[in-house]
């Protein structure tokens, strides 16, 4: 007896003079029941990455010229998105897509509009960053330069320090905090979130109870490209590591080109060279999409109202111009794009639960806002 | 001394029948080619839940638990193909001490009740697959047959119908009008047999298009024809023994 308790001793002695620390685990402040989202192995989440790769998404000496930021193309009052049809890189190249919100992109299963092998946020930002076609960031041929402009920086000097001690700064460690910090996005305080996860039925009006019903029924088929949590089948979690490929032709297009969509944007037959992929496009998420206009892979659907006109006449008959062609004729056009009647009150129903969508804390909360003061 | 027994007793294996997916007597996999009126089409998706399964032998009824895994838990278990992503043809029992000799297997083609309107994000695997979940309201799709053509893709969503909530995102609290849960009952299966899973009853009573899909419905013409092939209020013709 008297053995054993000395040997507890020794180990609990053992254990207080223990160099290694736990890594406080990240506090992503999620409804109790929620899953956490995968997390690469190799890019840990921490409050001083999000930190760091806070400030880093706000900073225009990111790109080459100083002009812009990550943010510049992902405001928080739209919802991480902008309301441009397609987005204008540093150097004022327009890009051929539709900047993403970005909400709840922790969980995507894969990134951006169409592409079945980005996994990562750690992959998909190095596009932004360093990529020339079109040039955003812009910062191939700029590395060291940039570099040097945020090691002189004392705040950069504290924030890398601190997020990752005794390591040399570079890009790597930046597009890791930038990953976190987009992880971190995280927005399920909605009214519907309200409704459903915290049974407060009083939540929704019957207007939006009644378009909730619309969005979930089998007339108007919504839920599903755009089902699950996250409103899109793209979604993955620590509970739910089955892998999916929920890209889908929604009849935008019917060109009589080479392929049924306009020759610039084919979607994941890009990626893939399946032609049975031509025109698939992933189905984003839906929370706070009233903020994310304009819609779709390249912002052609101006408002919420065309876009349910759009699904209503099971895709879009372009009568004239560039892009003629009946999209409702597509042959690849998704089984679950049939078109569906809807009058006045119930379109507007449909409407109204998808503003309820909108979580203005996730629009207005600090920790996601810029931190640099107008002194920089 | 007790100690001493159980330590002789010899291991029994677990129970395993895999399942051959077939249309009529050919296999049937993510490559085959399925030819109606000169249209070519592929299996895209095929999945399905199995529940409360046991065995009839000499008149005894013994319950069966599923092997754990990630897709399948004690009492149901989430079989079948996502082609080019997962694949689960195996049914797994842990063992229950006697062989399987001209035995009768039991089994739920569905979820049940009480399992089956629960929120997704809550539930272990397999149900917490969103794209085999329906709403709170309706549950899990018990089925699930995709097929795709050049042209077009055609499903068959196997579901409880009729289920009264107040609205999509709470859960019924008394069974559906139309459960649409097929009860599978299966003689002469010994240790060695294979199941066969035979799609042709599904696949020839539709022209498979876009129009002629199935969500359950009783009153579409298609799943009039589907829903009994299945099983539904029947006797289901896709389940049987290899020979």
């Amino acid at each position: 007896m008297k053995f054993g308790l000395i040997f507890l001793l020794i180990i609990v002695l053992l254990g207080a003079c223990s160099e290694q620390q736990t890594p406080k685990s990240y506090d992503w402040q999620l409804r109790t029941r929620f899953p956490v989202p995968q997390v690469p192995e190799n890019n840990p989440m921490t409050a001083e990455k999000v930190e760091l790769g806070r400030h880093l998404f706000y900073d225009t000496r990111l790109s080459f010229n100083e002009k812009q930021s990550c943010a510049s193309c992902h405001q928080q009052q739209h919802a991480f998105a902008e309301p441009l049809l397609t987005s204008v890189g540093t150097t004022g190249e327009v890009h051929r897509r539709n900047s993403l919100a970005l909400v709840n992109v922790a969980y995507n299963k894969t990134l951006t509009w169409a592409h079945d092998q980005l996994t990562t946020i750690e992959r998909q930002v190095l596009i932004p960053m360093f990529g020339e076609q079109p040039i955003e960031l812009g910062i191939t041929g700029h590395e060291t330069s940039i570099l040097a402009k945020l090691v002189a920086d004392e705040r950069y000097q504290q924030l890398f320090n601190e997020a990752y001690p005794n390591k040399k700064v570079s890009f790597e460690l930046i597009s890791h905090a930038l990953a976190s910090f987009v992880r971190s996005l995280t927005s399920f305080n909605s009214r519907f979130d309200a409704y459903a996860y915290d049974m407060q039925d009083e939540a929704l009006t019957d207007s939006e109870l009644r378009g909730m019903a619309l969005f979930f029924s089998e007339k108007l088929e919504c839920h599903h490209c755009h089902g699950g949590f996250n409103f899109t089948q793209s979604t993955s979690h620590e509970k739910q590591p089955l892998d999916r490929r929920p890209f889908h032709n929604t009849g935008l297009y019917n060109v009589m080109e080479e392929f049924s969509y306009p020759s610039k944007d084919l979607g994941l037959y890009e990626v893939s060279l399946n032609p049975r992929d031509v025109g698939r496009f992933r189905a984003p998420a839906l929370r706070n999409i009233e903020k994310t206009a304009p819609y779709m892979h390249d912002g052609s659907i101006s408002t919420l109202e065309q876009v349910v006109d759009f699904y209503s006449a099971g895709g879009r008959h372009i009568k004239q111009g560039k892009f003629i062609g009946d999209g409702r004729e597509n042959p690849l056009k998704s089984q679950f794009v049939k078109g569906f009647e809807l009058n006045p009150e119930e379109k507007q129903d449909l409407l109204n639960f998808m503003k309820s969508l909108t979580d203005d804390s996730f629009l207005t909360n600090k920790k996601h806002s810029n931190p640099w003061d107008s002194r920089k | 001394m007790i100690v001493v027994l159980v330590g002789c007793q010899p291991k029994s294996s677990s129970i395993v029948l895999p399942i051959q997916l077939q249309l009529s007597d050919a296999p049937f996999n993510c490559q085959s080619e399925y030819i109606q009126n000169e249209e070519v089409w592929q299996l895209s998706q095929f999945q399905f839940y199995l529940s409360n399964p046991s065995v009839v032998i000499n008149g005894e009824t013994y319950p069966l638990s599923f092997v754990e895994r990630p897709w399948q838990q004690k009492n149901i278990a989430l079989l079948g193909e996502v082609c080019g992503y997962s694949s689960q043809w195996l049914l797994e029992f842990e063992p229950i001490g006697i062989a399987l000799t001209d035995a009768t297997l039991n089994f739920t083609l569905g979820v049940p009740f009480e399992l089956n309107h629960l929120d997704p994000m809550t539930q272990e695997s397999p149900l917490n697959q969103s794209d085999m979940f329906w709403t709170w309201q309706l549950g899990h799709k018990f089925l699930r047959l995709d097929l795709q053509s050049s042209q077009a893709g055609w499903s068959f969503h196997l579901g409880s119908i009729g289920c009264s909530a107040p609205s999509p995102l709470r859960a019924p609290s008394i069974p559906c009008l139309q459960p649409n849960t097929v009860s599978v009952s299966i003689n002469n299966i010994s240790s060695n047999d294979n199941l066969v899973l035979d799609i042709a009853p599904l696949l020839s009573t539709v022209t498979l298009g876009k129009d002629n899909q199935c969500m359950s419905f009783a009153k579409d013409k298609s799943c009039q024809l589907l829903l009994p092939a299945v099983g539904v209020n029947s006797q289901t013709s896709i389940f049987r023994v290899a020979l």
